[in-house]
């Protein structure tokens, strides 16, 4: 296997290492040779993170972007050691957590070396007191949850990606679980982190419940997306695991009664760990068997937590449902997604079919929420090839909502895979930005939104770029990423 | 799974493909006829392809647990 024969997607902007013998033996030298690799097969399993697209690339035989070493540190020194390399050869770096990224944030488009922190997998402590726990950020997800429930415990952050993602990969995006609407997203709860910055130096910040201490210099590093430094380590909120959850669904008759049924809950400042809001044809999609569900808008709701606050958030979530028109779906359309709710291969199943599938999460304030979800369907919909263009509502707030969009078709003729793909997120965010809304809830920017970061900050992008700068003036850490259009659909 | 499992799950595709242009569908029916054909090798070859384009679309669901 020659990996030159493959087709490169990201080729344009790669640092060439010319002297790659001689920094092999240097990287060897830090890590051992058993942890460094630029063997082909090594190579070719981080050429590419979860994107969609990036499966239809897989099975048509073409590579997202090429890294030439991959390196498994497994101390903060070594981390330090290789930066202060990377900075002198400027050699890029992409600190690689477990992959399951969508929009493209860990594909080495520049080349260069990843850093992949599978092992810094170590939970240090629990203290019960504080309610916290320390672990490495290397610790995958399910991992993590498992040894907590086991000890009585939950962090509360549990994404759809919990098998397949790990610590350091939710800082570094800015992530969110599925149960975050009552124990907040990741920037909620880490409350203490270790950092390597770009250019070796370490430093820490002290874990605290809350500070007045001038500005919060840690915040800059909770959807950093590995561009301005690798968090190695992280103390984390945990709850005492619940002693009850009330299962409850409710069927109504339009989008809008279901945010406005929500949206009442949230205001009385109860908040049920999940909410999932299915329009019209994920419902049918997901609760076909459910007979008073049909053709309706299906929502979903676990309340946990102490049994009496409990039932108090169930009867406040029931009298709000049905004030709304909402008809009582039972127990079961929870089970079943409590049933499903970590299945990602799915969409695995489409690039055989050529067909394109993604999903794109936005978010919004209440007030655009309805007109949003309305400018995307018609716009992405008129789109030729596009057969499904569909939402549901995962995330909430008292005062807005993270809508996640799915589409899926086949590009017309003479369209490329890659061009209808493009045609589609452009689309979408283009009707996000024209009702209000803004272009991620939760996935991070990565390549796909790299081209809309202007419009989402305006000038302010500029004083990111100068804090990038300060940070990493070589631009070693995860080039071609936030700050940086890489985007190669342009505005189709 | 069964046959009947099989287009139980799929049944919300239907009025999908209904709507869909006429050009669209066809493209798509020509997909789903070559799928058994269209990523795997010519001529004759050993390798289980079906499992391997299995292997290489799955998110790693086994690679740490």
């Amino acid at each position: 296997m020659d990996l030159k024969e493959f087709e490169l997607i990201y080729k344009e902007n790669r640092v060439e290492i010319k002297n790659k013998d001689e920094i092999k033996r240097r990287l060897s030298e830090i890590v051992g040779e058993s942890n460094i690799s630029d063997a082909d097969i090594n190579l070719l399993a981080y050429t590419k993170d979860s994107s969609l697209i990036g499966m239809n690339w897989t099975i048509q035989g073409k590579i997202a972007g090429l890294p030439d070493f991959i390196i498994w540190p497994d101390t903060i020194e070594q981390i330090s050691a290789i930066l202060k390399l990377a900075n002198e050869e400027k050699i890029p770096v992409i600190p690689y957590a477990e992959g399951s990224g969508v929009v493209g944030g860990a594909i080495p488009i520049y080349g260069g070396i990843i850093m992949d922190m599978k092992k810094f997998n170590e939970i240090l402590e629990i203290n019960d007191k504080d309610l916290t726990v320390t672990a490495q950020t290397g610790i995958n997800g399910m991992n993590l949850e498992r040894y907590l429930n086991a000890k009585g415990y939950t962090t509360g952050h549990i994404p759809q990606s919990l098998y397949t993602s790990s610590l350091g990969g939710w800082i570094a995006h800015r992530a969110a679980g599925q149960f975050s609407t009552k124990y907040g997203k990741i920037e909620d709860i880490v409350l203490g982190m270790e950092v390597v910055l770009p250019q070796g130096d370490i430093i820490k910040f002290k874990t605290i419940a809350r500070a007045s201490t001038g500005p919060q210099l840690d915040k800059l590093f909770i959807g950093n997306e590995g561009t301005l430094g690798i968090v190695t380590k992280a103390t984390l909120k945990i709850w005492p695991y619940p002693e009850k959850r009330a299962l409850i669904s409710y069927a109504f008759p339009t989008i809008e009664d279901s945010f406005e049924a929500v949206r009442e809950v949230l205001r009385e400042h109860i908040f049920p760990a999940v909410i999932r809001i299915y329009d019209q044809s994920e419902t049918n999609r997901h609760f076909g068997d459910v007979e008073k569900a049909k053709n309706k808008v299906m929502v979903v709701f676990v309340c946990e937590g102490n049994e009496r606050l409990v039932d108090l958030e169930e009867s406040f979530t029931r009298e709000k449902c049905e004030k709304n028109s909402g008809v009582d779906c039972g127990v079961e359309p929870v089970d079943h997604w409590f049933e499903t709710r970590f299945r990602v291969t799915e969409t695995s199943s489409m690039p055989p079919y050529k067909i394109v599938f993604d999903t794109i999460e936005i978010a919004s304030l209440w007030e655009n929420t309805a007109k949003i979800y309305h400018n995307v369907v018609d716009s992405v919909s008129k789109i030729k090839g596009v057969l499904l263009i569909t939402a549901h509502v995962s995330h909430f707030y008292p005062n807005g909502v993270g809508i996640y969009f799915s589409f899926g078709g086949v590009p017309s003729k003479g369209k490329s895979d890659f061009e209808f793909y493009q045609e589609c997120w452009n689309e979408t965010i283009k009707a996000v930005i024209e009702a209000g809304g803004s272009i991620a809830h939760h996935h991070g920017i990565g390549i796909n939104r790299s081209h809309w970061m202007k419009e989402e900050w305006g000038e302010a992008l500029n004083l990111m770029k100068k804090i990038k700068d300060i940070f990493d003036p070589n631009h070693i850490l995860n080039p071609g990423k936030l700050y940086t259009d890489t985007w190669k659909g342009g505005d189709n | 799974m069964s046959a009947f499992d099989t287009l139980k799950k799929y049944k919300w595709m239907l009025p999908l493909l209904q709507k869909a242009d006429r050009d669209i569908r066809s493209i798509l029916m020509k997909n789903f006829r070559l799928k058994d054909k269209n990523f795997y090798p010519e001529g004759e070859y050993k390798a289980d392809v079906k499992n391997l384009i299995n292997c290489m679309l799955c998110p790693n669901m086994c690679r740490f647990d």
